[in-house]
């Protein structure tokens, strides 16, 4: 089953193979579960959003023509549901301290980087509205192209281009900050 | 290529996209360049990896049950058969009753009424009604049909 490309599998799930619908979810709930952390900021919602998300995915799986990766067409349905949620719900909350998103520990040097990585992105997201937020999430958290963003979320490819730039700009100041004396800060 | 050009370029490149031979050699040859190239990197790989790391529950069994429940209440009902005995007994009274429709004063009355076009029109319509209730029947139970004539 595990060799079964995602196009192969929605085929026979059209077909009446319901089940293996479920080797789809197990593929991409990581990163759905991922996306909506980044949306509701706790793991109850991110949890119930992760469901809904394949739920939503199955009903209109008629409708995915295998044009893009079911990967970005299920991040699609991802987005506009997390947006929606979003707009009814009660403003987000931020993660708890205590709320364990590393399940194991990085060592000093990449936990140093991480940190200011955190840190830089915050800032550029700061400024942002919560679409473009999450346009910069899906840039640098789940490595997804220009194109695919903009895809996924009818952004303009050049305002994702231009929000990324300004976000990697400022992870450039941040990390040469430590070296103030460098080439490009002259 | 000075150094501002340079990370102006790279800072525009997308995921996975190859750095021109230029800026390559602009990086290798430029310590601070290639410096901040490498903990710019090393802030997007842990950017992607702290998404890898978070645990996630599995929800395949509880997306596969919710479907399932899903197409239980979507499913259309089952189709109930009449039994042949509930369709034979209706059948020989109407059957009957057109059998005996020209021995009553009914047909008569009503032509009486209406004109003599009716005498042509009301076996028609029953002799229709009666085809129709026999083809319903036999499409609704030709399984027993089978077992009671051929076998």
């Amino acid at each position: 089953m595990g060799t079964l490309s995602d196009w192969e599998i929605i085929q026979e799930v059209r077909l009446g193979k319901h089940s293996l619908y479920g080797e789809l979810v197990r593929r991409y709930q990581k990163r759905v579960y991922a996306l909506g952390i980044k949306f509701f900021r706790n793991g109850e919602d991110a949890r119930d959003f992760t469901q809904e998300v394949f739920l939503k995915a199955y009903e209109r799986l008629s409708t995915f023509k295998g044009e893009s990766g079911f990967y970005t067409w299920l991040f699609r349905v991802a987005y506009y549901l997390g947006v929606s949620w979003n707009r009814k719900r009660k403003p987000s909350v931020s993660l708890p301290e205590d709320f364990d998103i590393h399940s194991t520990e990085p060592g000093p040097e990449s936990l140093h980087l991480q940190k200011k990585a955190v840190a830089a992105l915050e800032r550029a997201l700061e400024e942002l509205p919560e679409r473009y937020r999450i346009c910069l999430e899906l840039y640098f958290s789940f490595g997804m192209t220009y194109q695919d963003i903009s895809g996924i979320t009818d952004i303009p490819l050049g305002t994702v281009k231009s929000h990324v730039f300004r976000a990697k700009n400022k992870l450039r100041e941040m990390l040469s900050g430590t070296e103030a004396e460098g080439p490009y800060d002259l | 290529m000075i150094c501002k050009e340079a990370i102006n370029h790279y800072l525009v490149l997308d995921q996975g996209e190859p750095i021109p031979r230029e800026l390559q050699e602009h990086i290798d040859n430029c310590p601070h360049c290639c410096r901040l190239v490498h903990q710019m990197e090393a802030a997007f790989s842990s950017c992607r990896d702290s998404v890898e790391k978070i645990p996630c529950p599995d929800v395949a069994e509880s997306v596969l049950k919710a479907i399932a429940e899903a197409e239980r209440l979507t499913a259309p009902l089952p189709f109930r058969s009449t039994s042949p005995g509930n369709w034979i007994v209706p059948g020989i009274f109407l059957f009957l009753g057109i059998l005996g429709l020209p021995f009553s004063t009914v047909l008569a009355t009503l032509v009486n009424h209406t004109g003599r076009s009716l005498e042509i029109w009301v076996p028609l319509v029953l002799g229709t009604t009666f085809t129709l209730y026999a083809a319903l029947f036999a499409g609704s139970n030709l399984d027993w049909l089978r077992k009671k004539f051929i076998h």
